[in-house]
């Protein structure tokens, strides 16, 4: 530790840190337009200057460390006179009039400007006012009245300016409110590794350009918004909520959108989701989230929700009053009881305590055990970890990804599947990590990889066991030289393996699952279970594992009756729609009137994982806490008052409050003991230990594909917003990539099909009809459909054949 | 006009040689450029693959050297001098009267290909200021009526 001197004050500093962030975090004022907390220093704005005593001048304090015994000063009249002598130069290219107008205080929204004859260049009424921190800046360097420049022209002001970019449903760039201050560009290429931004030009005409110059959705951007984060001004903003994010609360709380368990911060104005920004504190996401963790909260329109409870009054769902529906659902569910079997089925974005009351119910009321629709995968999965380990749940911490230094992946894509673990693989590799990724599909990692395994398609998991095979033999394969180079002499200690199981077939998902398993055993020996994580499909998969619900699937043969929480099963599992006949009582819990809601007796509308107080068990066993952040549409209640409900007009006696819940999964499981005193965004990991074995056991042929013909791929897509999927919602894919049938160019030029061309894709049995697009991820020879396009009709082609081939037409026209 | 944009195979064929992380991004654009004349946009999405690095890199080397072009060039390129003693000498109403009398933006190209108007950087022929350069050559000393007259003949085809 150093100690300084600022402004008289003697501080404790780490030495070497820097001197920005030093006097950052004890109070002092320094503007700083380029710098980006942890990052190396640009030092271009040069408006974070400070004055050192002894080296002649000022310093800039983002480029200085600290020194122990160094005096500095933050205030002086000459720090005061250059800082706005320096803020002006960036002023002269930006729209400055409000900023150093001397009635902006006075000045509203909706008022005549004074002085200036083109209303549209001021803060007044551009959508980053108030919240902009050029202006702040200004502010804070008290810039108002200053004006050296009067009567001279000012570049900005007499410069025509580039269109903006408002062509994609996420990301509006305009240039116009650029400041150049590199920071989008930095935190593209630094933290998020992507580099989809430059600087391009020079001089004068210097400018932020994206890919290869054209529209920012046709460059490699994935649309994170790591860059909107960092720009101190409205050049980079969200385009959904670019001019109404002003939120009157902001709620910690986790992303319902995959098992990693990002933590967000939801701003929300009169209880509706406005605005997303990452959480922090959280030690895996830390300040980073992806499209869906920024984008998904709105990615239906509020009225595209369900705000009443619906009863069916012969053929049509008519609206009820709460009490009603809820006595309705009782009696229709306690009548199919009387008549036979009745499954209850949760989904996998329900959180620990409403599993553990929809578990209470079926166990009491219906004399069964509750279920999930992820159940087949989640199943497959863990009795291949079962066989090598004796236990499903493996203790690898994502927290050691990022440091690791051997990586493997065994994935079709976790930059689309789970997109923060990808982030952190990526991390590793750039710090030097020697990376092997297993997959057909070519991923961004491969960029990054070391050596990329490209099986044929859908045998991942036959590959990673092959190369295991090899790493313990001692033997050479020419198709894994590259990763067997990579592998061979690797630290256990600091090897890490990722594999995120297909989630559409139980099949294949197993062989991944016991492939990387072989592969962690191989590099890792007994410690292996530490040094493995699962992504599974789903936010609280895991969470949905440790409470059992994963452990028996749902019979949907003749059932009597169906109460579905949170979840439409039609989209994961293509036999839950023989369940839905008119002899089968349905009642669904949920906040969207899909497939499963429309064939129901009753549907008690429910406001989704962000209106839930509760608890996800994240892939590696981390318990992450949701705030209720968003309220309920209409009369729709939060999902664990429904249930509670529910379980009340059955009689069935459940905890009252999701505190209650979380003790008495805690008195069952005492690992989640202290999941009880969590700090919102931090989490914990549950105490996993070592498995009690672990032992290769080798894989089973890879079942026989059909020759001469395409071989079907499908995984979970980066964009698609299940809960729209699930209403098959037109929008439900923004940017219409992965509501396509996706192509590798070659296939197209063989097959003569052209991008967009509306092709039929079928099994001989099943068709799916859709545009074509081209993907050079795709392997020739495969054809990629996302788990969610169409309904999941994906799911139904891998149930009719372990390894499905398809046959692509033109479409019959009528 | 400009011939079809050459296929991406072609593409990638004329830049087979070049390999990652040898600094062979600059010979790998004079390529293209010196084999077609410009470098078509789809051409930085081939190179970046074959550099392994991103488009956004080699779009913001190749915007940063004011050689390469991004379009087939025109039969007449006019060049305004974006420097500070062109400019300081009424270079932007030059500006200005070129973008009217030609009716193109700094940039533009006309329909038909025959002129252009670009941005140049000083050159260091600041005797001359304030200038333009077309084809090359500079033509200096200019009033605003010059440029008109300038800009006219070469809209007309003369
Ligand atoms: S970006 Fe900021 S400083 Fe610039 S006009 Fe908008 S609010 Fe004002
Ligand atoms: S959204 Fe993310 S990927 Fe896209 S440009 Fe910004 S930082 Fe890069
Ligand atoms: S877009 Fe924003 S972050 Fe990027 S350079 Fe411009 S002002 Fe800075
Ligand atoms: S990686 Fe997963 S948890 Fe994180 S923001 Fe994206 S979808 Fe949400
Ligand atoms: S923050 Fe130091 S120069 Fe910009
Ligand atoms: S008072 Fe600031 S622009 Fe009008």
């Amino acid at each position: 530790m150093a100690k300084i001197t600022v402004n008289g004050r003697v501080i404790e500093a780490p030495d070497g840190a820097v001197l920005l962030e030093v006097l950052k975090e004890n109070g002092f004022y320094v503007s700083s337009l380029c710098y980006i907390p942890g990052l190396k220093p640009y030092a271009g704005c040069r408006t974070c200057l400070v004055d050192v005593e002894g080296p002649p001048g000022l310093q800039l304090s983002c480029t200085t460390t600290v020194q122990d015994g160094m005096v500095v000063r933050t205030d002086t009249e000459e720090i005061r006179a250059a800082r706005k002598a320096v803020t002006s130069i960036i002023l002269a290219n930006h729209s400055d009039r409000c900023l150093t107008c001397h009635r902006r205080e006075h000045c509203h929204p909706g008022d005549i400007c004074l002085r200036d004859d083109v209303v549209t260049h001021r803060c007044l009424t551009c959508s980053k006012n108030y919240r902009c921190e050029l202006q702040a800046t200004c502010e804070k360097v008290e810039m108002a009245g200053y004006e050296p420049w009067v009567g001279e022209e000012r570049s900005w002001y007499a410069t025509a300016h580039p269109e903006a970019d408002r062509a994609n449903p996420f990301l509006e760039f305009d240039p116009q409110m650029c400041i150049i201050c590199t920071r989008c560009q930095r935190a593209c290429n630094e933290i998020r590794h992507t580099g989809a931004i430059t600087l391009s030009g020079k001089g004068w005409d210097t400018r932020i350009a994206f890919g290869a110059g054209g529209p920012i959705h046709e460059s490699n951007c994935d649309f994170c918004g790591a860059c909107i984060d960092v720009c101190p001004t409205a050049a980079l903003m969200e385009h959904p909520n670019k001019w109404v994010a002003k939120p009157d609360r902001w709620t910690t709380t986790t992303c319902d959108s995959c098992a990693i368990g990002c933590s967000i911060r939801l701003g929300t104005k009169e209880g509706r989701g406005v605005i997303v920004r990452p959480g922090v504190g959280n030690p895996v996401s830390g300040n980073q989230i992806c499209v869906r963790g920024r984008f998904h909260y709105a990615s239906l329109k509020p009225r595209e929700r369900l705000g009443r409870h619906l009863v069916r009054r012969g053929t049509i769902l008519a609206p009820s009053n709460y009490a009603d529906a809820v006595a309705e659902a009782a009696r229709h569910l306690r009548q199919a009881r009387e008549r036979g079997r009745v499954a209850v089925l949760v989904g996998g974005t329900a959180t620990n305590e409403e599993a553990l009351l929809a578990r209470i119910v079926a166990r009491e009321a219906f004399g069964t055990e509750a279920t999930t629709a992820l159940a087949p995968v989640l199943r497959a999965v863990a009795g291949a970890l079962e066989a090598r380990f004796g236990t499903a749940r493996m203790a690898g911490n994502l927290e050691a990804l990022a440091k690791a230094k051997t990586v493997v992946v065994v994935h079709d894509d976790i930059e689309e599947s789970h997109n923060i673990a990808s982030l952190r693989v990526k991390d590793a590799a750039v710090a030097g990590a020697r990376l092997v990724v297993i997959g057909a599909l070519r991923s961004e990692l491969c960029d990054f990889a070391a050596a990329w395994v490209r099986p044929a398609p859908n045998e991942e998991g036959w590959a990673a066991a092959r190369l295991a095979e090899l790493l313990l033999g001692g033997a050479d394969e020419a198709a894994f030289a590259d990763a067997l180079a990579a592998l061979r002499g690797a630290d256990p200690e600091s090897t890490m393996v990722l594999v995120a199981p297909n989630p559409v077939s139980p099949g294949k998902a197993a062989a991944m699952a016991a492939g990387a398993a072989n592969l962690a055993i191989a590099l890792c020996g007994e410690r292996a279970s530490e040094h493995l994580v699962v992504l599974p499909p789903e936010a609280n998969a895991h969470g949905l594992l440790d409470l059992g619900l994963a452990a028996n699937e749902p019979d949907w043969e003749g059932l009597a009756g169906l109460l579905v929480f949170r979840d439409d099963p039609t989209l994961t599992v293509p036999a839950a729609a023989t369940a839905l006949r008119p002899e089968c009582a349905v009642v669904v819990i949920d906040g969207l009137l899909h497939e499963t809601a429309k064939a129901a007796s009753v549907v008690i509308a429910e406001g989704r994982a962000y209106a839930a107080e509760g608890t996800y068990t994240a892939a590696d066993f981390r318990v992450q806490r949701l705030a209720p952040a968003v309220r309920p549409e209409g009369e729709a209640v939060r999902g664990f008052e429904a249930l509670r409900a529910l379980a009340e007009a059955l009689g069935v006696s459940v905890p009252a409050t999701p505190e209650e819940a979380l003790l008495q999964i805690a008195a069952e499981r005492p690992d989640y003991m202290p999941a009880a005193d969590l700090i919102v965004g931090e989490g914990i990991r549950l105490d996993v230990s070592r498995a009690p074995k672990a032992a290769v056991v080798p894989l089973a042929e890879p079942p026989a594909a059909a020759a001469g013909t395409l071989r079907l791929i499908s995984s979970r897509d980066l964009y698609t917003a299940l809960d729209a999927a699930a209403l098959r919602h037109p929008e439900a894919e923004k940017l219409h990539r992965y509501d396509r049938v996706r192509l590798a160019p070659a296939d197209m030029a063989r097959l003569a099909v052209r991008e967009g061309d509306v092709v039929e894709v079928t099994d001989g049995r099943l068709t799916v009809t859709a545009p074509v697009a081209a993907d050079e991820r795709v392997p020739e020879g495969a054809v990629y459909l996302s788990s969610l396009m169409a309904g999941g009709i994906a799911a139904a082609f891998f149930a009719a054949s372990p390894m499905p081939t398809v046959r692509i037409g033109a479409p019959v026209t009528a | 006009m400009a011939a079809a944009e050459p296929s991406l195979e072609e593409l990638r064929q004329l830049v087979s040689e070049f390999r990652p992380n040898r600094g062979h991004l600059l010979p790998a654009l004079h390529k293209v450029q010196d084999t077609y004349g410009y470098i078509p946009r789809s051409a930085i999405e081939v190179i970046a693959r074959q550099l392994n690095t991103t488009p956004a890199l080699v779009y913001g080397a190749m915007t940063f050297y004011a050689e390469f072009r991004t379009h087939p060039p025109a039969q007449t390129e006019i060049a305004w001098c974006s420097g500070p003693t062109c400019r300081i000498l009424g270079g932007d109403r030059i500006r200005e009267a070129l973008e009217h009398t030609l009716g193109l933006p700094l940039g533009g190209y006309s329909e038909d290909g025959r002129y252009a108007l670009h941005l140049g950087q000083c050159n260091g022929t600041c005797s001359e200021a304030p200038q333009v350069w077309v084809n090359g050559r500079v033509v200096g000393r200019l009033t605003v009526a010059d440029a008109i007259r300038l800009a006219r003949r070469i809209r007309e085809g003369a």
